[in-house]
């Protein structure tokens, strides 16, 4: 960080960690409370009021001005484990293992802990100024918020999820249905859509006071800004622009996108778990939400948000910003793979002189193999799947409704395979036809 | 299902919340309010009203002091003399006569009864004098009843011509009606018989009326009068009450506490009187990327106080910006009594403490204090108190008082009371002036005041300061801190933050001045001038200088065009090669002779395109090119126009005919390391800096750049053209050293230093120390000649020389012996010695130098050729036939392969990659273009575009010298010490980001540190400036030996000049506003402008004055007494309007008359200033404890409290005290420094000699010269001197200006003095004048001539025509007959006139006084006729003396006249 020293910074942010300590510290205090006082539970009592007390100490630490951070080798793993493969393949791999150790999670007292153990370590980290530069970020510090409560309402979701399954496994209605009773508008409905109202706008005029306006510099033709992002909730659609030609990540993946939720009601063909919450009954739908909403447009905005630095290039939490950072990106299209390296020949060339027609048939020899897997992938696939895997499903949904089906999953697998495919092999392109800027 | 009473949730609980989120909202709408009632800018608004609610209070406490009340009670006593006062009896008798007179002319006369006005009169008149006030107020009541009446009459007679004019409206409308309406004639008779009859009486009213008027008007003329020093004295106690009422009312308003608290809650003072005020300027825009948008500056809102100005002036800041002073009070010698009698606690207490303090000191302090509550403020200072003897004034805060910190008002009590060591003084630490943003800004002259150039409302703030001006609050206003002081108080106060989003912020104190540049693109009127004698842009204008001086523009481009005619800023850019190409085609060889006329005029004048085009055109016809076709081809292409070219002259000297200079030793030894010979050097170092280097780039540096050295040495003097010396003049006496140093001092140090002489100061031209090391006949036997070769005529050498032609030619001495001038100075010059060049190569290469030669033309070829090639070409030489392909330099190495070949061709090379071009005219590098980055925009250049590299670690290793970590301990000015919160939140090296702690090092230092280290602009080009090749650190392990940086360190900067240059780049923004704003000037101002830069670049001021010393006074009424009366001619007595007479006598806050005074001081033989105690006798120079005064010439009249002083006649006296300010003279340097050696050598011959006189043989001050001269002569003189004054020791000398030049200054010294120019007419030649002076006096001329002729006059000492007076030459004066061609005809009258009143030292007398005319036998006539009479003849001698000379006696047979032949008459 140019300008400020470690010695300003750490002034900077020492009252707020120490709040923010002290704060945790007190609601761990009421909730051990809680347990001793409430539900008799005196061990766990004793457990949180140690991390109670625990909180405190770092408090006071923080407002000492030494707030507690992470140690080097920590900060280094954490930089090494946000490189994209990584951070891909865990971000999946921490998606499965919630999934199957969903009914552990969903305890209350691991669902705490949980969110204790992020907050401090939000905490140990915001002690860092690279990193506390990218969080604390007037623009990115709703985002912050944000990823909590997306944490929230997937934890409660799951939760409510796993306890209607728990209830259908012993034959019993699940929880939503309990209460299946009509409500009054006054006061059930108006009353409550007032106190939204006011604690909104009370919520929203202490936020104004206290988290002015980011102001940038005026906009220039000559000279954007570096990195120059998308709002937030578009930061994902940029990612795809990293792996994609322009109208692919921009024009034909995000209508992809709005088509497929618009027909997910005409191919769903489970009646289950309509009206209440559920896994068990509906996992295919649920896994395949779960991707494509958490991994691939979720972590997307998050490696947008707080991963992308300048240039574009991919930057540890912990790691400062550095504007000269220079990363090797030569990327080689399918066809030069083939063609060159494979064949040691150079690229089809088709004379200057060539008609429309043998233009047409250079690219389509130059691109052959391209071509061929595309087509592969997007035709031979979804019989394959039909054949093997969703046989169930495609007896149910009938042809055009599988088919349908099978290439939105398609497209949407589409997506991990080229990252994977990228960061692997280094291929721009399976599909390379600057000619017509068509490129796939 | 049916309704339930029961609900979903829980109603309560549902109560509890609603109620919890409506506290929320509650909170949060008041948090709102009082976070908008907190903006800092109400703050300070609210602030600043208190200020100066407090500071109207200090003036009315003030005007509450002794002295007020002493003029009060004075004015009172006057006003009581005057009431018992008897009028004058004449005005008595005045007043029954105009009664009497009046009675008379009345028809039905009574005779008037005037025995009241008498018996009053009487009565007043024989009473007491305590009695009077009573009886004048009778007396004054029975005039009145005089006036009564008359006016009475008056009006009536008014009214009645009011009645009888509204019937002669009637009459004549009815007239006209009636013509209209076609009556009878004899109808409209009447009508107008009627009209007629009224317009008379209308007149007899009229008449009537005004003699009523004139009556009542003359009693009542009469009767003030005989009142009027009641009148006045009334007036003064009016005026003296007035005012304080005035300062109460304003009090009042300020001070009306309910309002004010009513006005001044939350949310209501939105309306007043807080309210937000904004600058709108739609013209001046700013640049937005996309658009130009108005600019809005909100500063006023904090800096409410920025445009006050002190009652009655509209330039003196009225809140002077903080600063902290110490002040030596004395203490009274023993303990006062009073303090013996002190009340116990309480308010007796304070009281008491504040009675003593106005007792002994003479001072109060303030209820309260001003910026903190309980700061002890100066609020009353007793005139002639202790306190006012030191210096102290209402609105100082006492700090410290004996070194001990005050923390309140009490323990001021305490420590000047209390503690107080009688009879010893006691020093305190005082604060005087505002912090910001509550103080006026310091150059109200200049900007922001209403009479300045840049006011408030048509300017703005931000298009000098940038900055954001919207902004409301002080962080996001983008201020910049000046050093990282600054900077931490500011985070700590303020909040303040680098905000990097703004991308003008605001320019820190130290480049304040940058931004001029936005609008004033030549910068020379940013110099002092007569209207802003306080240089308005020092810093700014010094690095313009510095920037032309040292040749930063011959690499550094800084292009201030936009296309041919769109100026963006300054521009200094290099002349066209013009010269140079000529010099080089003249040099082939091959011109025929009138090409050779062409390019001969060329390289005189490059600025003449006619010939120019001439010579290009000619050889673009020509067959065949002359010499190398290829090189001839490129020097022609350089003739070509150039739009809009540059103008400024390449500041190195021409290398073209080096080797008729330098010898190789001395040219390696320059090249490696200028500063060796001259440490004052303008030339910069190329090599040797090798501080950013690692061990192995080094060692690369040690072995290529001998070579490369080399390689220049050879190439410049191999292709050094040849050079013809002048010879030495034949039979001259034999060069003495001694004669030269004389002849040296009086000529050379006008521009030039030396070692012998240390006072000098110019640096025009080079330090000429050690010449004989250089060019002594020992180590280059070429030396000496073109030292004297050079000193004849140096355009010989190098054409675009400044240096000019000083016209050395031999003189005949009074013993009759010849000597040289330039031989001497030539042998003084090589006298002075004591340099060797060290280090030398020997002339053959050693095995090593050879390889390094080798391998660094093989890494050059390499960037033209493969390395095969290269190698091969580098063993063989490159094959002719290649010679055409070739496009560079290495065409060196055509033909067989030789070392001297690689040598030139490295040597070239080198020049190319140096770009030595850029200073000096090289041959073969006539075309090449600027090596460096252009600058015309450079202080907008986004940071990310300069290339920081590695140099926060270059820094943080302590490279490099003077490297920055020399300054981590130094103590940082104390600073530190005073502000005790930094120190505790800082301790030092507290790990700041890159282990530097910017707070502790210099704060100079610091400021452009932190700038590095956070990439910005102001660190990039400080360091660049400082160690240039810094920049390198770690990087040239990656780069070959040609890429490495090249900008070579100026050694001749110091750290003040580089901060000058970096204050101007830092201006070079290229963003000008709309034309309107940019700096244009009236004609004579732009005449004025043109003028001092061609004065700057000739160094004019170097030999002349251009404007006088100017010194500010600031003196207590009376200082100066009355002047004495001088008889003279009317027509030269000074003219003062009663509005600047009355101006002169007004006294400012502090009791003081002021008055500026332009002139000279008297000085001694030695050449100091002449200082003198109260009886006038001289005072030592160590002295410094008597008073003194000095002695002042007036070289204008001047008003000193309300007397004149008249130039050059009346000296003044000056008491030191009353200084204020001291502008020096502008230019005379040789003049004031030559003058001690001047008197001196006079006295060696004439021990009598006055020491005043001398000023008249060395360059005249050139004040006056537009007036005195006329233009078209001046325009010929400057391009081609002749001499004018026998007397004077030096000639002035030829310069190398174009008539374009000549022209500008012609106009400068025309345009400065106010008069005609170009042309002016002289009406004394008009035949009309001399005709009718010829009828009214026969023979006048003749008898003129008389005069002049007369051996009494002016033959005594001038010239006429032929004849020469006898006698030493110093006292020989100007030849009379070039009079008429030379001067003007108001100069010549007012000159003749009176002489010292336009050249105070001058010798000449006033030969025809004013109240004495000279012999009536010479000329029949009074004083001024006879002088009138002179001067036509002086100006018409010409026509006068041709009139006295036939010609026809001088044809001996005139030819026959051609008559038509007789048959031609026939036909």
């Amino acid at each position: 960080m140019h300008g400020v020293s470690e010695a300003d910074f750490l002034r900077g942010i020492s009252p707020f960690l120490g709040g923010f300590y002290l704060f945790l510290g007190m609601v761990n205090g009421i909730f051990a409370y809680h347990l001793w006082h409430n539900l008799h539970r005196t061990r766990d009592a004793i457990i949180w009021i140690v991390v109670s007390m625990f909180l405190v100490v770092i408090a006071a630490a923080a407002m000492g001005g030494s707030p507690p951070g992470l140690p080097l080798s920590l900060r280094n793993f954490a930089n090494w484990a946000t490189g994209p493969v990584i951070y891909s393949v865990g971000t999946t791999a921490l998606l499965v293992a919630a999934y199957l150790l969903r009914t552990w999670l969903v305890r209350p007292m691991v669902g705490w802990s949980l969110l204790m153990f992020s907050l401090v370590l939000l905490g140990f980290s915001i002690a860092e100024p690279n990193f506390a530069a990218i969080v604390t970020k007037p623009d990115n510090v709703p985002i912050v918020g944000l990823v909590f409560l997306l944490g929230f309402f997937t934890w409660i979701a799951t939760a409510k999820a796993v306890e209607n399954d728990r209830r259908d496994a012993e034959g019993l209605p699940p929880t939503e249905k309990l209460d299946d009773e009509k409500v009054l508008v006054w006061p059930d409905l108006v009353y409550t859509e007032l106190i939204c109202m006011i604690a909104l706008t009370a919520f929203l005029v202490v936020w104004a006071i206290a988290l002015q306006a980011p102001l940038e510099e005026p906009a220039s033709s000559v000279k954007t800004p570096n990195p120059s992002k998308a709002p937030w909730y578009f930061l994902g659609l940029q990612e795809m622009l990293v792996y994609y030609d322009p109208w692919m990540a921009g024009v034909v993946l995000p209508s992809l996108v709005l088509v497929g939720l618009a027909a997910i009601p005409y191919l769903d063909f489970n009646k289950k778990g309509n009206g209440y919450y559920t896994i068990n009954q509906r996992k295919f739908a649920y896994l395949v939400f779960q991707f494509g909403f958490l991994e691939l447009w979720i972590t997307l905005i998050i490696l947008g948000t707080f991963f992308r630095g300048p240039n574009w290039n991919i930057f540890g939490p912990f790691e400062y910003w550095d504007p000269h950072k220079v990363l090797a990106l030569n990327n080689v299209d399918l066809s030069q793979y083939f063609w060159i390296m494979f064949m040691g020949q150079s690229l089809p060339k088709a004379p200057p002189d060539a008609t429309l027609i043998q233009q047409l048939g250079t690219i389509l020899l130059r691109e052959w193999l391209g071509i061929v897997l595309v087509l592969a992938y997007f035709i031979a696939l979804p019989p394959l799947m039909a054949t093997t895997i969703f046989r169930g499903f495609f007896a149910k949904m009938g042809f055009i409704r599988f088919m349908l089906m099978a290439n939105l999953l398609l497209f949407m697998a589409s997506l991990p395979i080229k990252m994977v495919l990228r960061w692997t092999v280094n291929l721009k392109y399976i599909i390379s036809i600057p000619e017509f800027f068509l490129n796939f | 299902m049916p309704a339930t009473e029961s609900t979903w949730r829980n109603q309560k609980l549902l109560h509890i919340v609603f109620g919890v989120s409506a506290l929320a909202m509650l909170v949060g709408t008041i948090w709102m309010f009082a976070a908008d009632h907190r903006r800092e800018w109400k703050t300070y608004q609210g602030k600043f009203r208190s200020i100066e609610a407090w500071s109207a209070q200090a003036r009315l406490s003030q005007s509450e002091t002794e002295q007020y009340e002493k003029e009060v009670a004075d004015a009172h006593d006057a006003l009581k003399k005057a009431q018992q006062d008897v009028p004058a009896a004449d005005l008595v008798i005045a007043f029954n006569d105009r009664v009497r007179a009046e009675a008379a002319e009345k028809k039905d006369a009574q005779p008037a009864d005037v025995k009241p006005v008498d018996d009053a009169y009487i009565a007043l008149k024989d009473a007491q004098p305590e009695q009077r006030p009573e009886l004048r107020k009778d007396f004054r009541e029975t005039l009145q009843k005089y006036i009564d009446d008359a006016r009475f009459v008056e009006n009536n007679a008014t009214s009645e011509k009011k009645f009888i004019s509204a019937e002669l409206d009637v009459a004549r409308s009815e007239y006209e009606l009636g013509v209209g309406n076609a009556l009878p004639q004899s109808q409209l008779d009447t009508m107008q018989a009627r009209v007629t009859d009224l317009r008379d009486r209308v007149a007899a009213a009229n008449d009537k009326m005004q003699d009523a008027a004139a009556y009542r008007k003359d009693l009542e003329q009469i009767l003030n009068g005989m009142f009027a020093d009641e009148a006045a004295a009334r007036k003064r106690l009016d005026e003296l009450q007035t005012q304080r009422k005035q300062l109460e009312l304003a009090l009042y308003e300020r001070e009306n506490k309910v309002m004010n608290e009513v006005i001044g809650l939350p949310i209501i003072d939105a309306f007043a009187p807080k309210k937000l005020d904004q600058i709108w300027l739609p013209n001046l825009t700013i640049n937005n990327n996309f658009r130009d948008v108005p600019r809005f500056d909100r500063c006023t809102n904090c800096h409410q106080g920025i445009d006050r100005t002190v009652a009655g002036s509209a330039i003196e800041p009225a809140y002077p910006a903080e600063k902290a002073l110490q002040v030596s009070l004395e203490t009274p010698a023993e303990r006062p009594e009073a303090l013996d009698q002190k009340p116990a606690d309480g308010e007796e207490l304070a009281k008491f403490y504040s009675d003593q303090l106005h007792a002994i000191y003479g001072i109060r302090l303030a209820q309260q204090g001003l910026i903190e509550e309980n700061e002890a403020v100066i609020s009353v200072v007793r005139p002639e108190s202790l306190a006012a003897k030191a210096g102290l004034q209402v609105g100082d805060t006492i700090l410290e008082v004996g070194g001990g910190k005050l923390r309140g008002k009490n323990e001021a009590y305490n420590y000047l009371i209390e503690s107080a060591q009688w009879g010893q003084p006691l020093a305190l630490q005082i604060r005087r002036g505002l912090p910001h943003p509550f103080a006026s800004h310091p150059r109200l002259d200049l900007f922001v005041g209403s009479l300045s150039p840049h006011t408030m409302a048509g300017v703005g703030c931000t298009i000098c300061h940038d900055g954001q001006g919207s902004a409301t609050s002080f962080k996001w206003a983008s201020h910049s801190p000046n050093d990282p002081l600054d900077a931490e108080r500011w985070k700590q106060e303020y909040g303040w933050f680098d905000n990097h989003h703004w991308i003008f912020p605001m320019y820190p104190k130290r480049f304040s001045e940058s931004l001029c540049l936005k609008c004033h693109h030549d910068v020379v009127e940013l110099q002092p001038s007569a209207r802003f004698p306080e240089p308005p842009a020092p810093k700014l204008v010094a690095g313009f200088n510095l920037i032309k001086d040292v040749g930063c523009f011959g690499c550094h481009e800084i292009n201030g065009y936009d296309g041919p005619n769109r100026r963006i800023g300054p521009d200094l850019r290099a002349e066209p090669n013009y010269s140079p190409a000529a010099q080089g085609l003249l040099a082939t060889g091959g011109l025929n002779d009138q090409q050779q006329e062409w390019a001969k005029q060329v390289i005189a004048e490059p600025d003449q395109a006619a010939p120019r085009h001439s010579l290009m055109q000619s050889l673009n016809d020509a067959e065949e090119l002359p010499g190398d076709p290829m090189v001839t081809r490129r020097l022609v292409n350089v003739l070509a126009d150039v739009e809009t070219p540059g103008k400024l002259r390449k500041v190195g000297p021409s290398l073209r005919h080096v080797a008729s200079k330098l010898d190789f030793d001395f040219l390696y030894s320059w090249i490696r390391e200028p500063k060796d010979f001259r440490p004052s050097t303008k030339m910069p170092q190329f090599f040797g800096l090798w501080d950013a280097l690692d061990p192995h780039s080094l060692d690369i540096s040690k072995k290529f750049e001998p070579a490369e050295i080399r390689g220049m040495t050879e190439f410049l003097l191999s292709g050094s053209q040849p050079f013809e010396y002048i010879e030495p003049a034949q039979g001259a006496e034999a060069a003495s050293a001694e004669r030269g140093k004389l002849a040296f001092e009086v000529r050379c140090l006008a521009c030039h230093k030396q070692e012998a002489f240390p006072q000098a100061v110019m640096n025009q031209g080079p330090d000429l120390s050690r010449l004989g090391s250089k060019l002594g006949a020992d180590r280059n036997p070429n030396g000496p000649k073109w030292l004297y070769t050079w000193l004849k005529n140096p355009s010989a050498y190098h054409p675009r020389t400044l240096m000019p032609n000083t016209i050395l030619d031999p003189v005949k001495g009074v013993d009759g012996k010849t000597t040289d001038p330039a031989a001497d100075i030539a042998a003084f010059l090589l006298e002075s010695k004591g340099w060797e060049p060290t280090n030398i190569p020997g002339r053959d290469l050693t095995k090593e130098e050879d390889a390094a030669l080798n391998e660094l033309a093989l890494e050059h070829l390499q960037n033209t050729f493969s390395k095969r090639q290269a190698d091969e070409f580098l063993k063989t030489g490159i094959p002719e036939r290649m010679r055409a392909d070739l496009k560079g330099d290495e065409v060196e190495l055509v033909g067989d392969m030789t070392v001297e070949k690689k040598l030139r061709y490295v040597g070239r090379r080198s020049i190319s990659k140096y770009g030595c071009s850029g200073c000096h005219d090289i041959p073969n590098f006539e075309d090449v273009k600027p090596i460096g980055t252009g600058l015309a925009d450079w202080a907008r250049k986004t940071p990310d575009k300069l290339a920081f590299e590695q140099i926060v670690k270059y820094m943080e290793e302590g490279h490099g010298k003077p490297h920055a970590l020399e300054y981590a301990d130094s103590d940082p000015h104390g600073v530190a010490a005073t502000d005790e919160r930094i120190e505790e939140a800082e301790t030092p090296g507290d790990g700041h980001g890159h282990g530097m702690d910017f707070l502790n090092l210099p704060p100079e230092i610091g400021y452009f540190m932190e700038k590095l280290f956070a990439h910005q602009r102001e660190g990039f080009i400080w360091q660049k400036l400082r160690e240039p090749r810094s920049y390198d650190f770690e990087k040239t392990q990656n780069k070959s030996y040609n890429e490495r940086l090249r900008m070579p360190l100026f050694t001749v900067l110091d750290d003040a000049q580089r901060e000058s240059v970096i204050t101007f780049v830092l201006g070079l923004v290229a963003e000008p506003p709309a034309s309107q704003y940019i700096f244009k000037g009236d004609e004579r101002r732009r005449a004025i402008i043109a003028g001092n830069e061609v004065i700057e670049k000739y160094n004019c001021m170097g030999c002349h004055t251009l404007e006088m010393e100017q010194w500010d006074l600031e003196f207590p009424p009376e200082t100066f007494g009355e002047s004495a009366e001088m008889v003279d001619y009317d027509f030269l007595k000074p003219h003062f309007t009663p509005q600047q007479i009355e101006a002169s006598t007004k006294v400012n806050d502090r009791g003081m008359q002021t008055a500026s005074i332009v002139g000279m001081p008297a000085v001694n033989p030695q050449g100091q200033l002449v200082r003198i105690d109260e009886d006038g006798a001289p005072i030592e120079p160590d002295d410094t404890e008597t008073p003194a005064s000095y002695v002042f010439t007036p070289w204008e009249n001047v008003l000193l409290g309300g007397n004149v002083w008249q130039e050059g006649l009346q000296n003044v006296i000056i008491p030191e005290s009353a200084i204020k300010k001291r502008y020096e003279p502008v230019g005379g340097y040789l003049a004031r420094l030559a003058y001690p050696t001047v008197v001196a050598e006079e006295q060696k011959i004439n021990p009598n000699a006055k020491p005043d006189e001398a000023w008249g043989w060395l360059p005249p001050p050139l004040k006056g010269e537009g007036r005195k001269v006329q233009t078209e002569w001046l325009h010929s003189f400057l391009l081609d001197p002749h001499e004018i004054r026998p007397a004077a020791v030096l000639r002035m000398p030829k310069f190398n200006m174009s008539s374009d030049e000549a022209t500008k200054l012609v106009n400068y010294f025309a345009a400065v003095d106010g008069v005609d120019y170009p042309y002016d007419f002289d009406p004394r030649t008009r035949q009309a004048h001399l005709a009718a002076a010829e009828s009214e006096h026969p023979q006048r001329m003749a008898d003129a001539l008389k005069i002049v002729t007369d051996n009494n006059f002016c033959i005594k000492c001038h010239l006429l025509g032929d004849f020469a007076p006898t006698g030493a030459n110093s006292a020989k004066a100007p030849q009379l007959s070039e009079v008429s061609r030379r001067l003007r005809p108001d100069y010549v009258l007012d000159w003749v006139a009176n002489p010292k009143r336009i050249l105070p030292y001058t010798g000449m007398p006033v030969n025809i006084p004013a109240d004495k005319p000279v012999s009536q036998e010479l000329f029949k006539g009074d004083s001024l006729q006879q002088l009138e009479g002179v001067v036509d003849l002086l100006l018409n001698y010409g026509k006068f003396t041709e009139s006295q000379l036939s010609i026809k006696p001088m044809i001996k047979s005139p030819p026959p006249a051609e008559t038509p032949q007789p048959q031609d008459a026939a036909q």
